[in-house]
């Protein structure tokens, strides 16, 4: 694995192309994501009455986000409190039968329960779709910018032949857009359905959790690829340095 | 007001955690690039065989009868000269068959020459300290009981110390149970980055390899220089670490001179495990920050690193800081505002570099090692990042509670085996042999057949 300077130059030359690239489109792409977050939205039967542009950064706007409406916890059904009871439940038999889980399942309770609690006593707190749009393009806008770097690192330049580097890093960056409008869909079905109840543990699972376990997935793949072609299968009492 | 003051206060939480954090995940890119440029200043694998100094090897054990044969077989298999080595298994107040299986083993072979502890205080650094005063070798090699020496394990441990100034040496332990449970299979990935990349890289960086007293061995001048093992310790490898490094003595790793671990295969036995390592290591920073940072000798560099390895564990209850703080901001609409450009940039730059720092020196350690299946496991090791933060503040709490009260805090815990009905069978090949080889066949077993779940 020749970690030689040239290498690292023509590597760090690729993501700073692609990251300009993402820059320069990122109004289009942001439409392209809103319009393709739109045709799920009509799909799956989510009432939205529009998109509203909404300041991402400065440089880096116009986005948009929908118009859909989205219950207080006075407004919720009984059947999304039911869930909310339900999904905490699910998470404490989580906890008690699989230790290896207990902590994750507990952080995932603990934000249920602080939910249902916001929810309970501070009624007015909302939280309007169009401003979940706007927060979760400002995230994701940063990841689509940033990935090529963390592409840089984790594909470009661990891999032995260039352009396999090339190709997981654009894999990387096409199913990290894509993924992301499922999620965007996914969050604000929820946000319709059973208001706040639900959004901070969905924030946290699939926000940037999600971009995080998509490239660690990512990798995973790429180290098993490339493991066996570099240097061979490893024996007990063989450890190459 | 006070909303401000909190936005205020979660913001500037979340950006110390963010800083903190990213120093540490800046120096595990550091350490995973630097062993992918693969390169080695020190190598002392060319004298493997022509240093032979007269070694001890210390084997502590208590309550060890499912594995003690394994280690005395694999350690009479060796291929050092006999007339220069001694084995002393320390059987410290053993109530099972250990003392059966050691004095067998003594009665066969005349190096072997075991101290059965009957009082006194317990734990591994109490007992060593005692057993150091039998020993008559120049350099003291140890391995926990449940680890198997591969045949010339003790041949390369022994190479580095040709060079005066090394005081300690460390091999590399290679888990063999990985295919008992989910949690085996992730703490190998673990071992597999601590020992595969950041041992070595900061050993071929200059810096102080972290000894560990379940493979390793010190010098025995070194050793009484710095006053013996500290019995008060309950992470004494690291405490020796540091006190042979404060008294002018490197650490090397030899990452060839591997030895074959039974790693915790539920999350009971390895919470245990991990308690005593934060509440050693957290210790030591204590005892030794000051000292660190005050000697002239040291390097910038290698101030920063024994500081970073030793304040380690402290990141567990920073990350969760900075969870409470974003969590904080989640439920306060003001806090929703536009942050600035560069101040979002840092969150979500810190989220996806940093926490895919570790991962990198994984898939590097993975990739050297050429442990293909293995790394389909890493998306999972995040399960393991959750529980071990859990238990990690957990152990802190415990420990400065302690210490803040005076009170005596956790004694020493010794991490079950099991050995899950493999007993006597890694050596059952070479049951009565000595011949040459056998000892490897043997290790190579238990390791494929450890292994064939992953495919490895």
């Amino acid at each position: 694995m020749p970690l030689t300077r040239a290498r690292v130059g023509i590597a760090l030359g690729f993501a700073f192309v692609v990251f300009v690239l993402l820059a320069y489109f990122s109004v289009p792409l942001m439409a392209f994501h809103s319009s393709v977050a739109d045709m799920l939205l009509r799909w799956a039967g989510i009432p939205n009455a529009g998109w509203d542009p909404v300041a991402i950064f400065p440089g880096l706007e116009p986005g948009s986000g929908p118009l859909v409406p989205i219950p207080t916890f006075a407004q919720v059904s009984e059947g999304a409190r039911f869930a909310l009871i339900l999904g905490i439940v699910a998470l404490l038999l989580v906890a008690g039968r699989f230790s290896l889980f207990r902590n994750l399942a507990n952080f995932l309770i603990v934000l249920l329960v602080v939910s249902a609690v916001v929810n309970v006593f501070f009624d007015t707190f909302q939280l309007q779709s169009k401003v979940f749009g706007q927060i979760w393009l400002r995230q994701e806008l940063l990841v689509w910018l940033l990935m090529p770097f963390v592409s840089l690192l984790l594909f470009l330049l661990p891999q032995p032949n260039l352009s396999e580097g090339l190709g997981w890093m654009a894999l990387v960056q096409v199913y990290g857009f894509c993924f992301s409008v499922l999620r965007f869909v996914f969050c604000v079905g929820m946000l319709h359905y059973t208001g706040l109840l639900f959004m901070p543990l969905l924030w946290f699972a699939l926000g940037t959790l999600s971009d995080l376990l998509i490239l660690l997935f990512f990798y995973s793949i790429s180290v098993y690829r490339t493991s066996g072609q570099l240097w061979g299968i490893r024996r007990s009492w063989q450890s190459q340095f | 007001m006070a909303v401000t003051v909190l936005i205020a206060v979660s913001w500037i939480l979340i950006v110390l955690s963010i800083l903190v954090l990213g120093a540490y995940a800046v120096r595990h890119y550091y350490f995973g690039y630097s062993r992918m440029r693969l390169k080695h200043p020190r190598e002392t694998n060319e004298l493997v065989g022509f240093v032979m100094p007269r070694v001890t090897v210390f084997i502590p054990m208590h309550n060890e009868e499912k594995v003690a044969r394994d280690i005395l077989r694999a350690l009479v298999d060796c291929d050092y000269d006999w007339e220069l080595l001694e084995v002393i298994p320390v059987n410290d107040r053993s109530s099972d068959g250990t003392r059966a299986i050691v004095d067998e083993f003594a009665g066969r072979y005349p190096f072997i020459k075991p101290y059965h502890r009957t009082e006194g205080v317990g734990g591994k650094p109490a007992a060593l300290e005692e057993a150091t005063e039998l020993a008559t070798g120049d350099i003291y090699l140890m391995f926990d009981a449940d680890y198997v020496p591969g045949r010339a394990v003790l041949k390369m441990l022994t190479a580095p110390f040709v060079d005066p100034e090394i005081g300690a040496v460390i091999g590399r332990v290679v888990p063999h149970n990985i295919g008992d449970s989910l949690l085996s299979g992730l703490l190998s990935l673990e071992r597999c980055a601590g020992y595969q990349s950041v041992q070595q890289a900061r050993f071929n960086l200059g810096f102080t390899a972290q000894f560990g007293g379940t493979v390793g061995g010190v010098r025995a001048a070194a050793l009484r220089a710095v006053g013996g093992w500290n019995p008060e310790s309950l992470t004494e490898d690291t405490d020796l670490t540091f006190a042979l490094l404060l008294s002018g003595w490197r650490t090397a790793y030899v990452n060839r001179a591997e030895c074959y671990e039974e790693v915790p295969r539920d999350w009971a036995v390895r919470r245990r495990q991990l308690s005593r390592w934060v509440t050693g290591l957290t210790e030591c920073l204590h005892n030794y920050w000051h000292d660190l940072v005050r000697a002239r000798f040291l390097r910038r560099e290698e101030k920063t690193d024994a500081l970073f390895l030793l304040a380690m564990y402290l990141t567990a209850p920073i990350i969760v800081i900075g969870w409470v703080a974003s969590l904080v901001l989640f439920f306060i609409p003001e806090a929703h505002a536009v942050p600035v450009l560069p101040v979002a940039m840092l969150i979500i730059g810190y989220l996806l570099f940093s926490n895919q720092a570790t991962f990198l020196e994984i898939g590097v350690a993975t990739l050297l090692d050429g442990t293909r299946l293995r790394a389909l496991l890493m998306p999972l090791s995040l399960l393991n990042c959750f529980a071990n933060t859990g238990a990690i503040c957990n152990a802190l709490r415990k420990f400065y509670w302690n210490r803040f009260w005076g009170s005596g805090g956790d004694g020493w815990y010794k991490t079950r085996r099991t050995r899950l009905g493999r007993e006597g069978q890694a050596f059952s090949a070479s049951a009565e042999a000595t011949a040459v080889g056998a000892a490897q066949q043997s290790v190579k077993g238990i390791y494929y057949a450890s292994n064939d779940g992953m495919g490895d």
